[in-house]
């Protein structure tokens, strides 16, 4: 397949838009927020963290159970992309034989992750305690 | 290949998993059932309906899907199915199909009264996806499909280690189990990486068949992907010098979960070798030698290592747990002798003789047997106050539980290797194996005076393996009880245990049976002729 | 099928099956278990004295057959379950297949472990003893034993299956099956029941033998495959066919070949010595023994001394000289003899330092062994013949001796020599079978014992090969019977004559008075007394039906000895092949 760069053109207007838009939040939050400098607030920013200190440290396992539930649930779920674009479009990729095994299969798939969900819930995970 | 092949072995793929789906449904029935109600009795029972329905389902499809064997000896033309299927029913896969539901029913029976209530859902959920695992293990014919199948044991494994017990000694267990095992995947994964960077393909009969069409010429990484392969194997059949981990998980973890690391991972371990290394006829020309001439080499001197040291150090034990990971070290290395033979015995006869890859699969079945009841008797006579931890603990048990003395000591015998058990006809079968090289064929094969001085090893290994199984039949029955035992053994655990009874003397009396069943899952007589070719062509030149 | 075979087949399994009833029984009904023991030992005993007699009607169609014989010399075992089988045709034997029989027990590519069992003149006498020994057994533990009575006699009866079926397997695995299988009851007979040092002893038996007899596997197997090529695609583990084969690929006088089986032959012998010395035991691997004896209950020593021990040289006899034949002329004959006439002399010094009885019974039983092996290596009809009418004499009267030892020692409670003193006076039944049993077993003529020592020491006499150095054997040999002579009279003196000296009843049983032998133990004791003369004056019909076997084993050495002087008269000219140790088991 030739490369044409004209087709990545969206990509990079929509890269530029990014780039403004966060560079403009910043400079706007500067300009227009109010300042107090105290000690607190000129440390470094660790998502909350003390930045100094042992590296060693102990977090709640509630960050891990979350964590594993993002990933369960978010990551897991990149999966029906794929299918999603190439199932059911005009000119198929899939042969037509395949389309309701991988249905199925889809949907065995959506099925596992939502009783890893009720068995995630059942179990309390979503609870904050 | 066009859409239509693909979709018909898709097909055909699914149809050959119900027995898996199955057994994945009733375990997603468990996890949520055992976040509403706690109850062991309910959902052993639900994990044994499980099983047997697995097993109806396998009936099922073992009746009306013929094995690919079966259809090779109809005259169909089976290779546009070997080479793109990536689940082959077999009749290996069939065998270990069997293997891993009866294994399983076992393991669920006599951890019934072990898991505490609030985990019982959860643990047989957990092991029925590991016996789902193993059941897919011996039906791949792809190196992804066998890694899933290999994870799918090892992933539950970790959660059901921690399920049993969780004391400090469980916990250090379970995470010293989960590492390793990680670890041997990894090395697992590297391997065959390098395999299908040889050749292009994950699919198993493809890969070998790739490889060998020109042994004489292989890739040198193909020396890498074995060694890999087999140090990722070796984590999981507890080969020496992988075997460390075993002595501190299996005396960590409580008596089910070891019982459970001493199946599961070792059957599984040795189906993917036999897969892997192309010990078991998929219909391509030369097997066992695929991935280079230094096979039986390395097998050779991993199971004298694995022999001498799982036996020697099997004898400085005094805890029965710690003992039996050693033994189970030690019988891994027998085990091994069958792999290190079985290439050379493909060529070496016209007729095969049993011996090799058969002898293999027959040990792991007598082995497995023996092994589980041994820890079925553990498991039945622990109590949390008075746990059965070193051999002075069986003492006397003759004189208080003379029914369960007679058993423990018909799995120790077995275990020794005394005719009439399972252990005798496997270690007979291992070693006729390693000295079956015809008279008039001993020339040929550069091997065969290694392998009569791995059978003279494995001989006094079997003995110096006596000492130590014998230490515990004299404690249970020549000595006077130290502390009596008031266990009571619950009914559950005396079915597994009689299961495992019957198995052990059941293949020692008369053997038959398993022999032709293993047999029949690792050649046909069509295959044999064709394995011959290559290699007599490499000897002679 | 016809009675004989039915007979046999009901020997070996009525025991077995008997010992698990027994098992199963509970330990509170004592007194049925050991009537349910002494009638199955009892029925066991007639069905084999029945077998013997129908065997001995083949006695001259048998001998006419070995007289015209041309083809290889091999054991044709008669009464084969699931073989097409023998009869007698107007005095004449008619067969067909000798060498198996169509029950197979384990197809293994191509050929088959069968239960191959069966009957020849080695392995009678040997059965019979088997069965008439197994009946004192259950009598001299009738009192003695008292807990676990279930057990003991469940694996006392699984030990006579075990013993019968080592002697009556043709099969080699089958042999070896039985061979190892024997091993368990006794572990548990000297362990639960034993004296005082009796799980040491218990393990170093089990553990010395069954190093020794895994050993032997390897050296089975070894034959076997040595007999197997892929030209004639046969695998065969039938004893008489493996000694066929051995024999027919020993003829080849193919330069290579004779190497090969040089080797196949040298590793062979070593691989089943390896076993069988251990229980025999010649003298290196003998440690095991008198710790065993002494430790087992009665029974125990009488099955151990009286038939275990035996399985050593008979395995000597069925297995490593027939397979092996060269090598056993070459190397075992200096080895063994050399290490049977140390066994006599050492066994012999020793009985006589013992203090305790039981322990002087066991030395000696090293030394009459000896003698035993001694007679076999001779490798002569002579020798042979006395050897096995050695293992069947030696199987009656130590037992005799390990009996009345029991019997004393249940009523003492000490068999220290020290502790008694003219006890005949005392106990004048003890005094006279006391006397008897050990005029057997110094081989007083008349007696059964003198017939297999004059019989061993005339074939080591008559023997034609290196006959330079081996008239010194046999004079080593005769002087180990003096030796008997001397260690048993002493015992005797000590114990039963001179001042009277009762060694002091144990607390526990004074309301019992001592008494004499009771009916019971003159049911066990007679029936061996009787025998000892029976056989000492009339022997003739065992050697009459032992005769052709041993020919056969004796034509077996015999060709080996031309093969032997042939290579011998070759010089040591034949160049060592590199191949050479690439070529052994």
């Amino acid at each position: 397949m030739d490369f044409d760069l004209a087709t990545y053109y969206p990509i990079f207007i929509y890269l530029l838009f990014i780039l403004a838009f966060a560079g403009g939040a910043m400079v706007a939050a500067h300009i227009i927020g109010p300042h107090r400098r105290t000690a607190v607030k000129l440390m470094p920013y660790e998502s909350g963290m003390d930045p100094i200190g042992d590296a060693r440290h102990r977090f709640d396992v509630k960050f891990y159970l979350t964590a594993i539930l993002f990933l369960v649930f978010d990551v897991e779920l990149l999966f029906l992309y794929p299918w999603a674009v190439v199932a059911y479009r005009q000119e198929p990729l899939l042969p037509a034989e395949l389309r309701r095994i991988v249905f199925w299969e889809i949907l065995a798939f959506v099925i596992s992750l939502f009783v890893a969900y009720i068995y995630a819930w059942r179990k309390g995970v979503f609870r904050w305690r | 290949m066009n859409g239509s092949d693909v979709a018909v072995s898709l097909g055909g793929v699914f149809s050959l998993i119900v027995p898996e789906i199955l057994l994945l449904v009733v375990a997603c029935v468990l996890f949520v059932g055992s976040t509403i109600r706690a109850n062991r009795n309910l959902w052993g029972g639900v994990a044994v309906f499980g099983l047997f329905l697995a097993a109806y389902a396998l009936w099922l499809t073992a009746a009306k899907v013929p094995t690919i064997e079966a259809r090779a000896e109809n005259g169909e033309n089976i290779s546009t199915m070997l080479f793109t299927s990536s689940i082959l029913q077999t009749r290996l896969s069939l065998l270990v199909s069997a293997i891993a539901l009866v294994g399983g029913l076992v393991l669920v029976l006599f951890s019934w009264n072990e898991v505490p209530d609030q985990h019982a859902g959860e643990y047989h959920a957990c092991l029925l996806l590991s016996v789902a695992g193993l059941m897919v293990t011996g039906a791949a014919n792809d190196l992804i499909t066998l890694f899933l199948a290999l994870e799918l044991i090892s992933i539950p494994t970790y959660v059901l280690l921690y399920l049993l017990r969780h004391d400090r000694a469980a916990q250090e267990a379970s995470a010293k189990y989960f590492l390793l095992s990680i670890f041997s995947s990894g090395l697992l994964l590297f391997g065959f990486s390098y395999m299908y960077g040889m050749t292009g393909t994950t699919n198993i009969a493809a890969l070998l068949d790739a490889l060998a069409r020109d042994p004489n010429r292989l890739p040198a990484l193909a020396l890498v992907a074995l060694v890999m392969v087999v140090a990722g194997m070796g984590f999981k059949i507890t080969a020496v010098p992988f075997h460390f981990y075993a002595p501190d998980v299996y005396q960590g973890s409580a008596p089910a979960g070891a019982a459970f690391l001493a199946f599961m991972p070792k059957a599984a371990g040795f189906v993917a070798l036999l897969l892997v290394l192309g010990y078991t006829w998929i219909g391509g020309p030369v097997r066992g030698l695929a991935l280079g001439p230094q096979v039986p080499i390395l097998f050779l001197i991993l199971a004298a290592l694995t022999m001498c040291v799982g036996n020697v150090l099997a004898i400085l034990q005094d805890n029965v747990k710690r003992m039996l990971a050693y033994s189970s070290v030690a019988h891994a290395g027998y085990m091994l002798i069958g792999l290190a033979v079985a290439p050379d015995l493909s060529y070496s006869t016209g007729k095969p003789i049993t011996g090799g890859a058969e002898a293999v699969l027959f040990y792991l079945v007598a082995y497995s047997a023996m092994t589980l009841g041994a820890f079925a008797v553990i498991t039945l006579l622990s109590t949390p106050e008075r746990p059965v931890e070193t051999v002075d603990d069986l003492a006397g048990l003759s004189s208080s539980h003379p029914g369960v003395a007679i058993l423990m000591a018909l799995f120790l015998f077995s275990l020794i290797g005394i005719p009439l058990t399972a252990g005798f006809a496997g270690k007979f079968l291992i070693f006729f194996g390693a000295l079956a090289i015809p008279a008039d064929q001993v020339q040929l094969s550069e091997h065969a005076l290694w392998f009569w001085r791995l059978a003279l090893i494995g001989a006094v290994n079997a003995a110096i393996g006596a000492w130590y199984y014998l230490r515990i039949v004299s404690a249970m029955y020549l000595r006077t009880p130290i502390k009596p035992i008031e266990q009571h053994p619950s009914w559950p655990g005396v079915t597994a245990m009689l299961i495992c009874a019957a198995v052990t003397l059941g293949l020692g009396v008369y053997p038959w049976p398993m022999v032709k069943a293993a047999r029949a899952a690792i050649l046909s007589e069509r295959s044999t002729d064709a394995r011959t070719e290559p290699l007599a062509k490499t000897r002679n030149d | 099928m016809d009675l004989p075979r039915l007979e046999l087949l009901i020997i070996l399994a009525l025991p077995l099956v008997a010992g698990i009833v027994v098992g199963l029984m509970g330990p509170q009904r004592g007194r049925a278990i050991r009537w349910i023991a002494a009638a199955t030992t009892a029925a066991t005993l007639l069905l084999t004295l029945h077998v013997a007699a129908q065997f001995m009607r083949f006695n001259t169609p048998r001998a006419a057959q070995a007289e015209k014989r041309v083809d290889t010399p091999t054991f044709r075992p008669l009464f084969v379950p699931g073989a097409p089988g023998v009869t007698l045709h107007e005095g004449n034997i008619r067969e067909e297949n000798p060498h198996g029989t169509s029950w197979n027990l384990l197809p293994l590519g191509p050929g088959n472990i069968q239960f191959f069992i069966g009957i020849d003149g080695i392995n009678l006498w040997l059965v019979v003893l088997t069965a008439v020994l197994g009946v004192p057994v259950v009598l001299v533990s009738w009192n003695h034993i008292s807990v676990r009575v279930n057990e003991f006699y469940a694996w006392l009866l699984i030990l006579q299956t075990a013993m019968l079926g080592i002697f009556l397997s043709f099969d080699i695995i089958l042999f070896y099956v039985f061979f190892e299988l024997s091993l368990v009851p006794l572990f548990f007979l000297i362990g639960i029941w034993g004296g005082p040092e009796r799980r040491y002893a218990a393990g170093k038996f089990f553990i010395y033998t069954l190093t020794g007899s895994l050993i032997t596997l390897l050296g089975v197997l070894g034959v076997v495959f040595a007999c197997y090529t892929k030209n004639n695609n046969e695998l065969t583990f039938s004893i008489p066919r493996l000694v066929e084969i051995v024999h027919a690929r020993l003829r080849i006088p193919n330069e290579e070949e004779r190497q090969f089986w040089a080797n196949v032959q040298l590793w062979v012998f070593l691989a089943l010595t390896a076993g069988f010395a251990v229980k025999v035991p010649l003298v290196p691997f003998h440690t095991w023994l008198p710790l065993a004896h002494v430790e087992a209950p009665t029974a125990g020593s009488i099955d151990l001394a009286g038939v275990l021990l035996k399985v050593g040289a008979y395995g000597f006899l069925r297995l490593c000289v027939p397979l092996a034949p060269d090598v056993s002329l070459n190397l075992g004959l200096p080895l063994v003899s050399t290490l049977a006439v140390v066994g006599i002399i050492y066994g012999a010094l020793c009985a006589y330092a013992q203090d305790d009885i039981k322990r002087l019974v066991a030395y000696s039983s090293v030394s009459h062994l000896g003698l035993c092996m001694l007679g076999m290596f001779a490798l002569n009809s002579a020798g042979i013949s006395g050897s096995i009418m050695q293992m069947i004499n030696h199987g009656l009267s130590t037992s005799g001796l390990f009996l009345i030892v029991g019997m004393l020692y249940e009523r003492y409670h000490t068999r220290k020599i020290s502790d008694y003193g003219g006890m005949a006076a005392r106990l004048p039944l003890f005094g006279v079978f006391m006397t008897f049993i050990c005029m057997s077993s110094i081989g007083l003529p008349g007696l059964n014992g003198f017939i297999g020592e004059l019989l061993s020491l005339m074939g080591v006499f008559e023997q034609q090969w290196q006959r330079d150095q081996f008239p010194i054997y046999a004079v080593i040999g005769a002087f180990g019977m003096f030796l008997g002579a001397w260690y048993l009279m002493t015992m005797l003196r000590r114990v039963f004559f001179g001042p009277l000296k009762e060694p002091p009843v144990p607390e526990h049983e004074q309301h019992d008075p001592i008494t004499d032998l009771t009916g019971r133990e003159l049911t066990a004791l007679v029936p061996l007394a009787i025998l000892c003369v029976v056989v000492g004056l009339y022997p003739q019909p065992m050697l009459d039906t032992m005769r052709p076997d041993v020919k056969v084993i004796e034509d077996i050495a015999g060709n080996a000895r031309k093969r032997v002087v042939l290579a011998a008269q070759r010089g040591p000219a034949v160049v060592e092949n590199d191949r050479g140790e690439g070529a052994a088991p």
